[in-house]
């Protein structure tokens, strides 16, 4: 329990006001001093009994960097709420302003953040410093209580001829197995306008879809991913817009990162699962013997092979800031329509 | 670590101060504060004068701040402040007159600031009124501003500062100064809870704190001093010397009192030709407030620089020797003083109403001779020297009443002075009015407003204090300059030309102006009462064997002779032309009916009549403390603190809640639904069977509940509750019959268990 400036002033006005007292005559003083002695007193008894709170975090959702999200913290267990200044500590990777005063057990404390670098970041444990009801004396209470945030790499939109060349894998992958028939059948709604074959539909009255029996076994592109120690965030960012911008076509991706490897397919669970692995990714070589394509990030930038072409991913990718769209529920993206003509 | 670091996040805060608008509660509190010491200064302007202009300017600064409060910064608002504060200084300074504008050096300035700080009551500066108007916009303007935008921590600030000032100077009372602390206090305490919204949670905490700060303000006392003037109890009654000499002498007012008592103690001893009511201060200012200074003396005690001026008529000269037998503050002597012992003049100031104190104290046994003039005059020239042509400073100095004097005291001296002429004539006529119209009591209460409307229209008795200030008074109605006086009576006589005099003898009466003639001595104390309890309160000492009652030479005399030579008609024996008038019946005052009027007869007084007279007790107990009726204003706000202390106290440790629960379980409330009447029905009946058995375990159905119960003993009733519970909240039909039946069932069943009643209806 410490005296805040507010406090000290009233100790300092109470104890002239009793020298002056002592030396020129009482006066009207008393009427003074007392009332500051109350004040004081009914101060410490109030934050006696202050309880320490229980804190839940509302947690925003894991986003990519650059975005700014709000936090709330709630505090429970605080039968009458009380007067407060709230910190919260947030770790290196996360900006914001996390202090407020609030009233503690009452309306939640809500503040933002801003994930500035990929990872996992930690929001906690957070500062209560209570206050009595003039602000006199002020009592820290300790919430050891942390939660844990994940922020995605930047994913950089890739420009046409990077998505040629993926779409060409594609079809690569694909022109093996035209052994099967494509059958024909009829337009449904939700169909890929790309899939319906013009040519038949033209001999008939309705839209035909070519549906690719095969469609189920197209194999999976890999990609390896290495990088040297400072090299770790290109090479994040280089994988993840590489891998996101398969998925888009629809390209099941093998990522080879140097802590884990996943297999996902297109969906929103499959985007999640590898912007978290890129997220968590650190620095590394993976291996990368049979892989369709190979980056590798240094300090100075990340090159990407292709069939034995090497780029720079700085070449590959389209202007100079980030893409992130929000992942919306239902998987989609704005953009979900934007076609390559072949 | 990236987090904002808090100094950061609070400057930024302070800048993005918002206006609140006038609906905040905590600006109640601002607002409280801001009056307490603006009611200080308007009482100054309402005793010199000009309350209207400073009311008018008080509001002014009230609504620019309210106006300039929506769009202005902090930085500009001080900058107005300053502008107020610097023009009213400018303001004041010409205000002042001419010569006393060469006072205003640095040195003096910073010497007056000090003296006001430790005591000064504002009352004693130079044109008052205007320093009052000139110094209060500022600061209200300021803090109301501050409070408007919330800042209400830098309101306080400044308001506190105001009302610190004038709690030093001691203007502001007990009660003014509580008032503007619990205003500082809601306004802090709201302002702090409102920043984060928990007023709803906390508010009965604030009033309980405020409350506890009410309630012991008004009866402990915690600083050292000497006890702050408490708001209710009466410890003890003061002296009478104590109230007029004793601290009076060196401090600049005297106050009014409650009940009094007498000291028996020998003060000094006078060796003088004649006997005289020595005069110790004279008192200029009236307030007529009783619990500030009643009467203040106004200008600075020159040092004493060598013989004096008279009188500016005839005089003779008096030499008077006076000799403490205990340590005084005070130098007695007739009126009017002019010359003092070589020895002790560099020790002996001159006040500003001319009587003479000594700078130090005057030690046991110490004895100092006084030269005084005493001014001589007969009847008719205090008759012929009426007029207005007074002189400019006596007119401007002893006329002055507050503004706030009631109509009522001026008509009733009217009607008393009506047959009368001259101011004499009208002097005379107060003096015997008073006389025979008030009794003389040491036992009063003190009264709440003006003191002399209240003499004169509420009590019916009163001892020279109250006599002495009513004729002042009612004389300064009529447009006759007079002054309140302090000091002693002459005392016992104990041989020719020495007296003894006790603390007993300190007493207070009227000094009227006459121009050529000066000051002339009046006094409205009926004096054989006076005497008779002076004399009973001797004899009580001497057979209590009380130290100091008594000097070589003093304990022969069993009633002390009072001479009071000085009033107009025994003056007139000294001059060869007597009045003839049928009133001029001059005695040579030895005999202990000092005559008052021209007659004889003291008309409704005789010597000795001892039932007028009551004697103080020492204390005030003994009698059960009645119900007050009509309760003063102090009485009015403890009552208040109490009862919202109580109130929010309740609240805060939760002693409502179980009487609410009590409320809940015995009514039922409206009829509703059949199915939610049912459903309440049993609610109640297992809260009722919860204190009486047990709680309902979660997830036990009611009707093992029940059934449970029943192997204890449960009435059958309570089961069928249940089972029409059962029915209605599981869905089944159930319709009015059946709801009424359970809730006539179940209050039936709560009635029973009651305490007392309960008996009753179970037999």
């Amino acid at each position: 329990m410490r005296l805040t400036r507010r406090g000290g002033g009233v100790v300092v006005v109470a104890a002239a006001g009793f020298a002056l007292a002592g030396l020129f005559g009482a006066r009207a003083i008393n009427a003074v001093v007392l009332p500051a002695a109350v004040a004081m007193a009914a101060a410490y008894l109030q934050l006696r009994t202050f309880p320490v709170p229980d804190l839940a975090r509302d947690l925003p959702p894991d986003d990519f960097v650059g975005e700014t999200a709000t936090v709330e913290l709630r505090f429970e267990g605080v039968s009458r709420p009380f007067a407060g200044r709230v910190t919260d500590e947030l770790s290196e990777g996360l900006s914001g302003d996390a202090a407020g005063d609030v009233a503690v057990g009452g309306d939640p404390f809500v503040y933002e953040v801003t994930y500035e670098r990929r990872g996992v970041h930690t929001l906690g444990p957070a500062t209560v410093v209570g206050r009595d009801v003039f602000g006199l004396l002020e009592r820290e209470l300790r919430v050891p209580n942390t939660d844990e945030l994940l922020a995605y790499p930047t994913v950089y939109r890739l420009g046409r001829a990077a998505q040629h060349e993926l779409l060409g894998l594609r079809e690569t992958e694909r022109s093996e197995e035209r052994d099967e028939f494509d059958r024909l059948r009829e337009y449904d709604r939700g169909d890929a306008l790309r899939n319906v074959n013009w040519k038949a539909s033209a001999k008939r009255d309705e839209l035909v879809v070519t549906e690719f029996a095969a469609a189920a076994d197209v194999s999976a592109v890999t990609v390896a991913a290495s990088a040297s120690a400072e090299g770790a965030d290109r090479m994040a960012e280089a994988a993840a817009s590489v891998t996101l911008a398969l998925l888009d076509v629809d390209v099941p991706v093998r990522l080879v990162l140097p802590t884990e490897t996943v297999e996902v397919e297109s969906g929103v669970t499959g985007r999640r699962r590898l912007l978290e692995a890129c997220a968590l990714t650190t620095a590394g070589s993976a291996a990368d013997a049979d892989a369709d394509i190979v980056l590798r990030a240094t300090g100075d930038g990340v090159t990407v092979a292709v069939d034995g072409l090497e780029h720079d991913f700085d070449g590959l990718r389209v202007g100079s800031g980030p893409r992130s769209r929000p992942i919306a529920e239902d998987g989609s993206r704005p953009d979900d329509h934007e076609e390559v003509a072949v | 670590m990236s987090e904002s670091g808090p100094s950061d996040v609070q400057s930024a805060r302070e800048a993005a101060s918002r206006y609140v608008g006038l609906r905040d509660p905590a600006l109640v509190g601002a607002l409280l504060l801001t009056l307490s010491y603006v009611s200080v200064l308007y009482h100054v302007t309402d005793v010199v004068g000009g309350s209207r202009d400073f009311a008018l300017a008080v509001g002014g600064a009230f609504l620019l701040a309210t106006v300039l409060g929506r769009f202005l910064r902090l930085r500009t608002a001080v900058l107005v402040t300053a502008v107020l504060v610097a023009g009213g200084a400018a303001v004041y300074y010409f205000a002042v007159p001419e010569s006393n504008r060469a006072l205003f050096t640095t040195a003096r300035v910073v010497d007056d600031t000090v003296a006001l700080l430790t005591g000064l009551s504002v009352l004693r500066l130079a044109k008052a009124g205007v320093w009052a108007l000139a110094m209060a916009p500022g600061p209200v303007f300021l803090s109301w501003y501050l409070a408007l935008r919330g800042r209400y921590v830098g309101s306080v600030l400044v308001g506190g500062a105001a009302l610190a000032f004038f709690v030093l100077t001691g203007d502001a009372g007990v009660l003014v100064t509580l008032v503007g602390v619990v205003g500082a206090a809601a306004a802090v305490g709201l302002g702090t809870l409102g920043e984060v919204g928990a007023v709803s949670a906390q508010w009965d905490t604030l009033a309980v704190v405020v409350a506890a700060m009410v309630l012991l303000s008004a009866t402990l006392t915690v600083v050292p001093g000497g006890a702050a003037q408490p708001l209710l109890a009466d410890r003890g009654a003061p002296t009478m010397q104590g109230n007029l000499v004793g601290s009076a002498a060196s401090t600049d007012s005297v106050t009014v009192q409650g009940s009094i008592r007498l000291s028996p103690e020998v003060q000094f001893t006078m060796e003088s030709e004649e006997g005289h009511y020595w005069g110790v201060a004279a008192y200029d200012r009236y307030t007529g407030s009783t619990s500030g200074g009643t009467w203040v003396r106004t200008g600075e005690a020159e040092p004493y620089d060598g013989r004096l001026g008279g009188p500016p008529g005839d005089a003779r000269e008096v030499e008077q020797t006076v000799t403490a037998r205990s340590r005084m503050n005070a130098l007695p002597s007739a009126w009017r003083p002019v010359a003092v012992d070589d020895s002790v003049s560099s020790a002996t100031e001159v006040t500003g109403q001319g009587y003479l104190r000594p700078t130090g104290t005057v030690r046991t046994n110490q004895s100092i001779s006084v030269v005084s003039e005493v001014p001589e005059y007969t009847q008719r020239e205090l008759r012929e020297a009426d007029g207005d042509d007074y002189p400019a400073r006596v007119s401007e100095a002893y006329l002055q009443l507050p503004e706030s004097t009631s109509e009522r005291v001026r008509q009733r001296t009217a009607e008393v002075t009506a047959d009368e002429e001259t101011a004499y004539d009208k002097a005379v006529a107060i003096e015997r009015y008073l006389e025979s119209n008030k009794q003389y009591s040491l036992t009063v209460d003190k009264p709440d407003g003006d003191v002399a409307d209240a003499f004169l229209f509420e009590m019916e008795s009163g001892y020279c204090v109250y006599y002495a200030s009513t004729m002042v008074v009612m004389l300064r109605t009529q447009g006759i300059p007079a002054r309140f006086v302090t000091g002693y009576t002459s005392g016992q006589q104990v041989e020719n030309g020495e007296y003894v005099v006790r603390g007993l003898d300190s007493h207070a009466w009227v000094q009227v102006y006459f121009p050529d003639v000066g000051w002339v001595n009046f006094d409205p104390t009926p004096s054989g009462p006076r005497e008779s309890s002076e004399n009973a309160r001797v004899e009580e000492a001497r057979q209590n064997g009380n130290p100091n009652v008594d000097v070589d030479g003093s304990e022969q005399t069993t009633t002390a002779t009072t001479v009071a030579p000085d009033s107009p008609e025994t003056n007139t024996t000294t001059t060869a032309t007597t009045t003839t008038e049928a009133d001029g019946n001059a005695t040579n005052g030895t005999d202990s009916n000092a005559p008052r009027g021209p007659s004889d007869e003291i008309v409704g007084q005789e010597p000795g009549v001892g039932g007028n007279v009551t004697t103080a007790d020492e204390g005030i107990g003994g009698s059960l403390p009645s119900i007050p009726w009509p309760p003063t204003r102090e009485q009015v706000g403890i009552g208040l603190a109490l009862l919202v202390g109580l109130v929010a106290g309740g609240r805060r440790f939760g002693a409502f809640t179980g009487t609410y629960r009590t409320l809940w379980l015995y009514r039922h409330g409206a009829r509703t639904e059949p199915r939610a009447d049912i459903e309440r029905a049993y609610t109640r009946l297992e809260h009722l069977l919860s204190r009486e058995y047990r709680d309902r375990r979660p997830g036990e159905t009611p009707r093992s509940y029940l059934q449970s119960l029943g192997n204890v003993g449960l009435d059958d009733r309570a089961v069928e509750v249940g089972r029409l519970y059962e029915r209605a909240h599981y869905g089944a039909t159930v319709d009015r019959a059946d709801a009424d039946r359970a809730v006539r069932t179940v209050n039936e069943l709560v009635w029973e268990r009651t305490p007392l009643v309960g008996r009753l209806l179970r037999n």
